[in-house]
């Protein structure tokens, strides 16, 4: 029976499937979106935290584009660092505790004020294809109810076939005490995707009343805190401390005497985890020789006395966690209020989406968030966004919008995924972004919020006070270069502001004793921005000069319908590979693993030969 | 076989050196074009793969020369492709006249074709082609022996382990940027520096290699400067030790220039000899003297040559184009002076004699010890084209650039910047890209993750 017929579906309300929803309803779609349980909509499930190098650069794009994450971290924060600032200009990022409760609520809030949007609690069994199984029309939920529409985005996080592992106890689930989904991923199998299995883990929390913290460094928050979203003028709250203690040689044995109870060594665990984010057993087998490892205690929220363990994610069973826990300085009388486990799900290998996040096999399917093999709230909503928008646009019958790697950290996730595949959750780093000195958190708004304008997604109230702090940008700017310094003991001859600046001796305010008077306008951000695109000049232009060179081949577009096979002066792996990924540009084909410069000109003879090559 | 192209022919050995030109036929129809025109005791169609046969070019039932046809059938060939290569007499005109007869049914490859057909094919990578196309110009035995040098690799391997370091210190730099919040060593940026430094280093003793290289290929070229009737001429000769420019008794015979390649020591050595740089009022000659000055400006070395008259006027023109350290001065038919007339010229001059037998002894041992390149340098790997120099060049900019932006604190990812570059300009150079390498290193030796 037909239920009803919207114009996209979002199966999921994690942090992609906020984004993807919002996104779809804000340019217009009639949207559904399906949560397991409504009271869990934008769930933490790791840590009660947001940002850090590439994550918080993230978090500031999805603002950038019109997005939800960054509002709702900055509304919900209890905490406020800018990491890196000692270091380095071009990768300072944002961080954020939060209160787990009231992000959830927050969120909750956005999509149920939000027109155009439809909630409704149910699981998602099937989804539901065109006779000829080439395009998605629907899904079917576990009460047999069907709803239609022509595109659907699955944002299903760790949901499909969840399975949580404490010691050798395991036991169905997608997040603890959550219901998994069990029968969609068979659908999803049968529909022709290729599944594979990850795992993660999370530590146990306690209560926090029952930690000894006078022993324990305590790290509190910026005095002059930054958050994540652009001119929403959000008042930040700022006023709880993380502490930090350190795992010791006692710590080590207890795990190191009982690695045959923790699931993860016991084998009972056969999914692949991150590197980045091992558990305290890999830490302790894998880094022996080291003496410690940190343990951040981080508060869940204002109102509750809940902590956050950070650094000890394990699945060994609750005696021995109690056990490790209590070895800890600072925590020897701790309460365990909820245990540690290790997660085990199915995710789709993500050389089965474009980089619109669409699915190659199934037309109007878009694939958001975990379910791609991704981690991280920031990543997930990323990709929820981008399907959204794409999805939209899909259904106007209008061109696609594809990030690139050279203007933003979402474009270095799409392709790094779409393009490489992944063989552990994937997270990102500064590390993967070639052109980061240009992909920097300050200028976000310029290089996305113009986009964001252009899709409906960003209003005009922001859209004015971004236009207003460009306008400032420029007028000061050009001031700089233009007005001469006064005379003074270290600058005798009369310089141009802008190279009085360029000495790594002055900063912005130094520049009040050379003459110039600093208008009331000129915010911190602004002379953050300017200082930083006088000082470093000589690195931005070369950046630049990168991805002008990027982008030739970058925006040498080929068609999907090219027979790889047939070109036989490619290698054969080569070949198999490009068949596979079926890649949007001559840029992308050349960042295939597998696929040489050899076979790339020989690719681009054949192009030229046929003039498939469209140069945009 | 991969990659298909139309059948190309080229001659691929250097014009006017050596006994044996090899003109090289590429392609589908190379066999049966050769078949038609090639006389030998078997039928060249069945002829297996990599076998030599004795025989005579023929057109018009006339034979254009005696030759020997080697057949290399795909994919065992250079190009991959089906590859018949025809060893006729070294003169140019016979080469011309096989190619020309040849290219009726194939078409003249362009330069590095078929190169490219073997890079396309997968027949080699990057370096390996290019030392290919090295090999193909070899004029000499040392110049050989660089390119097979090449080939096997130890450039190649020289730069694998330099990109191994420059990995290193980048990782380093990325576990200080994204994993700040853990319990990792801070950076020695000192001890990063001198490690900079000291690859930088071994860059600049790689680029030196360059210089050489480009030696090894293109020879060492010498210019014979010196007033009308010195004799430059006569040693020319004697360096040629054939009679091929003219010699005559009236001054500024020598127009233009003419130009030898010799082999000396198992280097090729190119000498020109000049038409002089005096003053003249004749208006040929004019055109003569603005061409010598391109020529010596291009020289290694220029040979000034008196014949005991010191010129003092024409040294100091040629000392300003040139700078004084490329010059050496000889003084010529030092058999017709005695040895109290030789004395005055005994601190300044190297003697010769272009009559006499071994009379140009003194020089080429001189040329010897300025040319010559260690066999530990040839193992280690050698630069020898100019686009390999220019990316070793842009990776030393860059490293400085690095260990500038350390000196003053810039931040790490400034830095970071600029070794990266410095590693894509290496990579360049073997044809290869590593991209997920740094990560990798970071997950390995460090214990990342809360």
């Amino acid at each position: 029976m037909i239920n009803s017929r919207y114009d996209v579906i979002v199966v999921g309300a994690g942090h992609a499937g906020i984004e993807a929803a919002l996104a779809s309803a804000r340019m217009g779609a009639r949207t559904l979106i399906f949560v397991i349980k409504i009271e869990t909509i934008g769930r933490m499930s790791c840590n009660p935290s947001m940002g850090g190098p590439a994550k918080g650069h993230l978090a500031r794009e999805i603002d950038a584009l019109g997005g939800e994450l960054a509002r709702s971290a900055d509304l919900t924060g209890i905490q406020f660092r800018m990491l890196n600032r000692k270091k380095g200009p071009a990768v300072w990022a944002p961080r954020s505790q939060n209160d787990r409760t009231e992000y959830s609520l927050v969120m909750r809030q956005a999509l149920e004020s939000q027109t155009n949007l439809i909630i409704k609690e149910s699981m998602i069994d099937e989804i539901i294809l065109s006779r000829n199984s080439k395009k998605v029309i629907g899904v079917k939920s576990h009460l047999g109810e069907e709803y239609f529409a022509q595109k659907v985005i699955l944002a299903n996080g760790t949901f499909l076939k969840g399975k949580i592992h404490v010691g050798n106890v395991s036991y169905s689930s997608g997040r603890a005490g959550e219901l998994a989904a069990i029968k969609l991923s068979d659908s999803l199998i049968k529909a022709g995707l290729k599944l594979a299995r990850f795992k993660t883990g999370t530590p146990p929390r306690v209560d926090i009343r029952t930690i000894d913290l006078k022993n324990l460094d305590e790290q509190p928050g910026d005095k002059n805190p930054q958050g994540f979203s652009f001119y929403r003028d959000i008042k930040l709250r700022n006023d709880r401390s993380c502490y930090l203690t350190f795992t010791n040689s006692k710590t080590h044995q207890i795990i190191k005497d009982n690695l045959d109870k923790s699931a993860l060594y016991g084998g009972f665990i056969s999914g692949v985890g991150p590197r980045y984010c091992p558990s305290i057993e890999d830490k302790v087998v894998k880094f022996s020789t080291k003496e410690r490892h940190q343990v951040f205690i981080e508060p869940e929220g204002i109102n509750t006395f809940e902590a956050y363990v950070n650094g000890i994610s394990n699945s060994l069973p609750p005696d021995v966690q109690r056990k490790m826990v209590h070895s800890i300085i600072g925590l020897e009388d701790a309460k365990i209020m909820r245990y540690g486990y290790a997660i085990e799900y199915d995710y789709i290998i993500p050389d089965e989406i474009k980089p619109t996040m669409e699915s190659k096999q199934i037309q109007g399917l878009y694939l958001a968030g975990q379910i791609n093999g991704t981690s991280g709230y920031e990543e997930a909503g990323a990709q929820g966004i981008a399907a959204g928008i794409n999805a939209v646009l899909a259904l106007d019958k209008k061109e696609p919008v594809i990030f690139d790697r050279s203007q933003s950290y979402l474009g270095v996730l799409l392709d790094d995924l779409v393009t490489k595949g992944t063989t552990e959750p994937y997270r990102l780093f500064t590390s993967r972004a070639e052109y980061r000195l240009y992909l920097r958190q300050d200028n976000a708004d310029e290089r996305l919020m113009p986009l964001g304008y252009k899709l409906g997604l960003v209003d005009d109230v922001r859209w004015q006070k971004f236009q207003k702090v460009k306008s400032i940008l420029e007028r000061e700017m050009n001031f700089l270069k233009t007005h001469n310094s006064i005379s003074t003991e270290k600058i005798s001859q009369p310089t141009r502001l802008i190279n009085v600046l360029k000495r790594s001796d002055i900063t912005f305010n130094d520049l009040q004793k050379f003459g110039y008077k600093i208008p009331e306008d000129v915010t911190v951000d602004i002379k953050n921005r300017i200082s930083l695109q006088i000082k470093y000049e000589g690195y931005l232009k070369r950046q630049l000069a990168e991805i002008e060179k990027f982008e030739k081949v970058e925006h040498s577009r080929i068609s999907e319908k090219i027979n790889y096979m047939k070109i036989e002066s490619i290698a054969y792996e080569a070949r198999e590979r490009l068949s596979k990924i079926k890649p949007i540009s001559l840029g992308q084909a050349a960042r295939i693993s597998g696929v040489n410069r050899t076979d790339i000109n020989a690719l681009m003879v054949y192009l030229k030969k046929n003039e498939i090559l469209k140069n945009k | 076989m991969e990659y298909k192209g139309d059948t190309i022919a080229a001659i691929s050995t250097p014009v006017g050196i050596g006994g044996i030109a090899v003109i090289r036929i590429s392609g589908e129809n190379s066999i049966e074009i050769i078949t038609e025109i090639f006389k030998g005791n078997k039928p060249l169609k069945k002829a297996k793969s990599h076998s030599v046969h004795f025989g005579k070019i023929i057109e018009n039932n006339k034979i254009i020369d005696e030759v020997l046809v080697t057949v290399f059938k795909t994919p065992n060939s250079y190009t991959g492709e089906d590859v018949v290569e025809i060893s006729c007499h070294g003169s140019t005109f016979i080469a011309n006249q096989i190619l020309q007869i040849i290219l009726q049914k194939a078409r003249l490859a362009e330069p590095g074709e078929f190169t490219q057909r073997a890079f396309f094919n997968n027949r080699l990578d990057l370096t390996q082609a290019e030392a290919v196309g090295d090999l193909i110009n070899a004029k000499t035995k040392k110049s050989l022996n660089a390119a097979i040098q090449q080939l096997e690799g130890s450039l190649y391997e020289h730069i694998e382990n330099l990109l191994e370091k420059l990995t290193d210190y980048r990782t380093l730099l990325e576990v200080e940027i994204d994993f700040l919040e853990q319990d990792v060593p801070d950076i020695d940026v000192s001890k990063l520096e001198n490690n900079l430094s000291s690859l930088k280093q071994e860059l600049e003793k790689l680029a030196e290699t360059g210089t050489e290289g480009l030696i090894l290929r293109d020879g060492f070229k010498i210019s014979l400067v010196g007033a009308p009737n010195v004799g430059k001429s006569s040693i020319f000769n004697a360096f040629l030790e054939t009679e091929r420019a003219i010699v005559t008794p009236s001054p500024g015979t020598t127009r233009d220039y003419l130009e030898e390649a010799i082999s000396l020591n198992g280097y090729l050595i190119r000498i020109f000899d000049t038409a002089g740089i005096h003053d003249t009022s004749d208006s040929v000659e004019k055109v003569g003297i603005k061409r010598s000055y391109e020529i010596i400006k291009n020289s290694h070395k220029i040979l000034f040559i008196i014949d005991g008259n010191e010129n003092n006027e024409e040294f100091e023109i040629l000392k300003n184009i040139v700078g004084p350290d490329k010059i050496i001065k000889v003084l010529n038919k030092a058999d017709i002076f005695s040895d109290k007339e030789l004395k005055k010229f005994r601190k300044d001059y190297i003697f010769c004699s272009a009559i006499q037998e071994n009379g140009l002894k003194k020089i080429k041992e001189y040329l010897i010890k300025d040319i010559e390149i260690s066999e530990e340098e040839l193992h280690s790997g050698i630069l020898s084209n100019t686009r390999q120099v220019a990316a070793v060049k842009r990776a030393i900019k860059s490293i400085q650039s690095a260990i500038n932006s350390l000196e003053n604190k810039l931040g790490f990812e400034f830095t970071a910047f600029d070794l990266k570059e410095a590693s894509s300009a290496l990579e360049e150079i073997i044809g290869k890209i590593t991209t997920d390498d740094i990560l990798n290193q970071v997950f390995e030796n460090f214990c990342i993750g809360k």
